[in-house]
């Protein structure tokens, strides 16, 4: 590769990446990961699955790099759109292989001080609330309001028009606003 | 996290406080582990592929050399219109003459180029017509060299006797060819009978003419 791998672009890094570059390689995972892990966290409400997730998605560059077409969408979004894939997979096969919540494999809080354990309940309660969500409407709640994502590119990794999105990202909001009102009645949540 | 509202066209009431609520819930970062495994994926993958591509393209460099050469040689080399291909022959009978050496095996495989092909080949190769092969027995050759050597002897051991001479019998021979009488009828134009009781026929001439 000519120029550094931090002022390439990503098409740029990923020429160098086949070409057996690992910096180059490297240099598009710190670009990503954060929006990649952070998704997954939240589809999947799990540190382990998050991680599994996001290892995937980087390795899928390394093993079919020729699937990414520059034309159609940026590599981040390309990376989302393969995240959202492998956690509604993973979705499917627990909903499949057991019948429980994903909620139960939420970090529980632990021993810690009391404005730590508060804060950790009522990231529990959001977690939850947000896992009790469809998962089409969780993950356009997710990209929206945590990734900052504009709905066309939203529309681009879910593969639905923009219309489509914007129904879905109302109802997410209405479900989620219902289910934690409650907590917020209780004095659980609170706007700070 | 958003700030803004102006990206969905419209705002719903109380989705600010929504945002809030969603504030709650952060996000770790993700494991430096993750990073490291990366990098051992792709150092695992990456001799895989080497040793792989290396061997295609060696491979496909031994076949076209081959090949080149392959067409080389049958491009400059002539063509023989007549190839005789000796094999070796079983060994010879011993010889019918006392001192007459058999001859070496002369068995030939004679290959004659057959006629080229009316059809025009197809291939990047020019095809070379196949040589025709033609197997002579392999008694004649030894058989005609007995007689040469078997002739040779005999000629030198009694040279009067090895070619037949004609001078005794040109002198006893007529030297005209006697003319057949008018009268002198051969029997065969003659008259014929069928001999009286006899089965199959049988025919005699007949007697007094």
């Amino acid at each position: 590769m000519s120029a550094s791998p931090r002022t390439a672009t990503d098409e740029e890094l990923l020429r160098a990446t086949a070409d057996g570059d690992e910096e180059a390689f490297l240099e598009i995972y710190r670009r990503h990961r954060d929006r990649v892990f952070r998704f997954a966290y939240r589809m999947t409400g799990s540190a382990d699955a998050a991680r599994d997730v996001t290892h995937a998605c980087f390795t899928s560059l390394l093993e079919s790099p020729a699937r990414y077409d520059a034309r159609r969408a940026g590599l981040g979004t390309y990376l989302c759109t393969a995240a959202r894939n492998q956690t509604l997979r993973r979705a499917s096969r627990q909903w499949r292989e057991r019948a429980g919540t994903p909620a139960d494999t939420w970090p529980s809080p632990g021993p810690s001080p009391l404005e730590s354990v508060l804060k950790a309940e009522k990231a529990r309660l959001v977690s939850q609330a947000l896992a009790r969500l469809a998962p089409l409407h969780r993950e356009v709640l997710i990209l929206f309001e945590y990734e900052d994502l504009a709905l066309a590119e939203i529309a681009r990794i879910v593969g639905a028009e923009v219309g489509t999105v914007k129904v879905r990202l109302h109802r997410a909001r209405r479900r989620l606003r219902r289910a934690l009102e409650a907590h917020v009645r209780n004095g659980l949540l609170s706007v700070e | 996290m958003k700030t803004h509202l102006h990206r969905s066209g419209g705002e719903e009431p109380g989705r600010e406080e929504l945002r809030e609520w969603l504030r709650h819930w952060d996000v770790p970062a993700p494991p430096a582990q993750l990073e490291a495994d990366l990098r051992e994926a792709f150092r695992s993958r990456r001799p895989k592929h080497g040793p792989a591509l290396w061997l295609t393209i060696a491979a496909a460099a031994v076949l076209i050399t081959v090949r080149w050469i392959g067409s080389r040689g049958h491009a400059v080399a002539p063509v023989p219109a007549w190839t005789p291909v000796a094999e070796g022959s079983p060994p010879p009978p011993p010889p019918s003459v006392e001192g007459v050496r058999p001859p070496a095996p002369t068995t030939a495989l004679a290959t004659i180029p057959k006629a080229a092909s009316a059809r025009p080949a197809l291939g990047r190769r020019p095809t070379v017509p196949r040589p025709l092969e033609v197997i002579v027995e392999p008694g004649q050759a030894r058989l005609l060299a007995d007689l040469g050597r078997r002739f040779g002897e005999l000629r030198r051991t009694a040279p009067a006797a090895a070619v037949p001479s004609t001078g005794g019998t040109r002198a006893a021979a007529p030297s005209t060819v006697p003319t057949m009488g008018a009268t002198s009828v051969p029997a065969y134009q003659g008259e014929w009978e069928t001999v009286a009781g006899e089965w199959p026929y049988v025919h005699v001439p007949r007697p007094g003419r």
